[in-house]
């Protein structure tokens, strides 16, 4: 634990949701077509939070989705040790702005896994990318339109926790 | 932690309690995937699998192979009466054979007990999954019974649960026995003597009188009677067996308003039910098929995940 980096702690991560995303949502110019969509699992935490702030600020109550893209994934097995699959909420998305939300963004393979699960619900009319963290190492041309903090943490990885699943709030490097 | 961790489904009784809630969990995501515009997932992109019907099937076959087509896998179908079984290959050349055409997983139906054990055994790196055999196992069926009574009673645990008809010679009443009772659900069962197999009333409750068991029960699950049993001698005739063991109106008017009427098809009409309890709106018997393709769905997707290491 000695070489762990606190990159966010509680207050840091809260700033970053709100002033880093809930924020430039909220000031997309189609914001009353906006659906947001979660990532499972911590995308769906921080796209819940989202929500609620907006709801909070600027009263306006957005459609909230849910995605689970393990069976459109390309690295399922090799990646997760139960590869659980989780129901999909996702709200009619036909001629909407989806905003996908996810905790990092790494290589973007989970991102073009959710891609693909939206466009077969429908045919929204933009999809933009929301991360908390984005750090280098795409192996994908996918580029995300909002982020929280950029970082490069060298040989270390990202870990995202939050309080609905690890029971604090912060981002470390480890 | 995976509760997971078998390349092939070959019966109920080598399950835990665990896994057969992993698949029930894993069945109940899938399940809304069947109403999409698109009802396709890309998930076995580039697998293939082979059903092997070594006896006539319709409902079973089309089941697994919508729930192989929704998760996007090659599909290849043979049945005995087409297949080179009938020139004389054996059992084992047949999946070497698929084997080689590279098959990842093997749905198999045969008439012989332990047909599935022998491929799944012979054939290490290819998922086998037990379609019924013989009389001894019929697992996915069982599973989509117990997945219909769980989104219907929200839980199966403590549920009674009664199984008429042919007990001897039913894969279907044993999945169910072994499954229902690793889920904790009181079961019972109903039918002549003749046709209860020695030693079943360690596993559950045995009654002679339809009426006597119908008291009190959740889910009723009619078997369907093999009209060629007829002429064993083990019931007299079929008019009889439906006086004595089969669901009519009359009967019908003194069940709990809670129970539902469960049949794993096809239903002779007239013989375990009269027409209008298997259209009545106690009967799940149409929402049984539908998730049956759910769970198959669920099987295939568990199975991948260990065949593919």
């Amino acid at each position: 634990m000695g070489r762990e980096k606190v990159l966010l702690d509680e207050n840091g991560l809260r700033e970053v949701l709100k002033k880093g995303l809930a924020v430039p949502i909220s000031r997309l110019s189609d914001l009353e077509d906006v659906v947001i969509v979660g990532i499972y699992t911590r995308g769906v935490y921080l796209a819940r939070r989202i929500h609620r702030y907006i709801k909070r600020i600027y009263g306006l109550n957005l459609p909230l989705g849910e995605i689970d893209i393990n069976l459109y994934r390309d690295d399922f097995v090799r990646r997760f040790d139960f590869p659980q699959v989780r129901e999909s909420k996702i709200p009619n998305i036909q001629d909407k702005v989806v905003v996908l939300v996810d905790d990092v963004l790494f290589t973007g393979r989970t991102v073009r896994a959710a891609l693909d699960a939206i466009l077969d619900v429908g045919r929204p009319s933009a999809i933009r990318l929301a991360v908390l963290v984005s750090r280098p190492g795409r192996e994908m041309p996918i580029c995300p339109d909002i982020v929280g903090v950029d970082v490069d943490p060298g040989q270390k990885r990202v870990y995202v926790e939050l309080k609905e699943v690890d029971g604090q709030d912060r981002v470390v490097l480890r | 932690m995976s509760v997971w961790k078998r390349k092939d489904l070959l019966g109920l009784r080598d399950l835990s309690r665990e896994e057969i809630a992993a698949i029930l969990e894993t069945a109940k995501s899938f399940k809304p995937l069947l109403f999409r515009e698109v009802k396709k997932v890309p998930t076995l992109k580039g697998w293939t699998v082979a059903n092997l019907f070594f006896e006539p099937s319709t409902r079973t076959r089309v089941s697994f192979e919508l729930a192989e087509k929704r998760l996007s896998a090659d599909t290849v179908n043979i049945s005995s009466s087409v297949s080179s079984v009938i020139k004389g290959e054996t059992l084992l050349d047949t999946a070497k054979n698929l084997r080689s055409l590279v098959c990842e997983i093997i749905v198999i139906r045969h008439s012989i007990a332990g047909a599935p054990h022998l491929l799944a055994k012979r054939l290490a790196d290819v998922g086998v999954i037990n379609a019924g055999d013989g009389i001894n196992e019929h697992p996915t069926q069982a599973l989509l019974d117990m997945f219909s009574m769980q989104e219907r009673f929200g839980r199966i645990e403590g549920l009674r649960v009664l199984i008429v008809g042919d007990i001897l010679h039913s894969r279907v009443a044993r999945s169910n026995i072994w499954g229902l009772r690793k889920m904790k659900a009181e079961v019972s069962v109903c039918g002549p003597l003749t046709l209860m197999p020695k030693g079943i009333d360690k596993f559950a409750r045995v009654y002679t009188n339809l009426d006597e068991a119908l008291i009190d029960k959740d889910a009723v699950i009619f078997l369907r009677i093999q009209r060629e049993r007829q002429n064993s001698g083990l019931f007299p005739s079929l008019r009889e067996y439906h006086r004595l063991y089969g669901m009519t109106e009359e009967r019908m008017g003194r069940l709990s308003s809670k129970t539902v009427i469960m049949h794993p098809g096809p239903v002779n009409r007239g013989i375990e039910m009269v027409p209008m309890v298997a259209d009545g709106d106690r009967s799940i018997i149409l929402e049984q098929v539908t998730n049956g393709v759910a769970v198959r769905m669920a099987i295939l997707y568990l199975i991948s995940t260990v065949v593919r290491r």
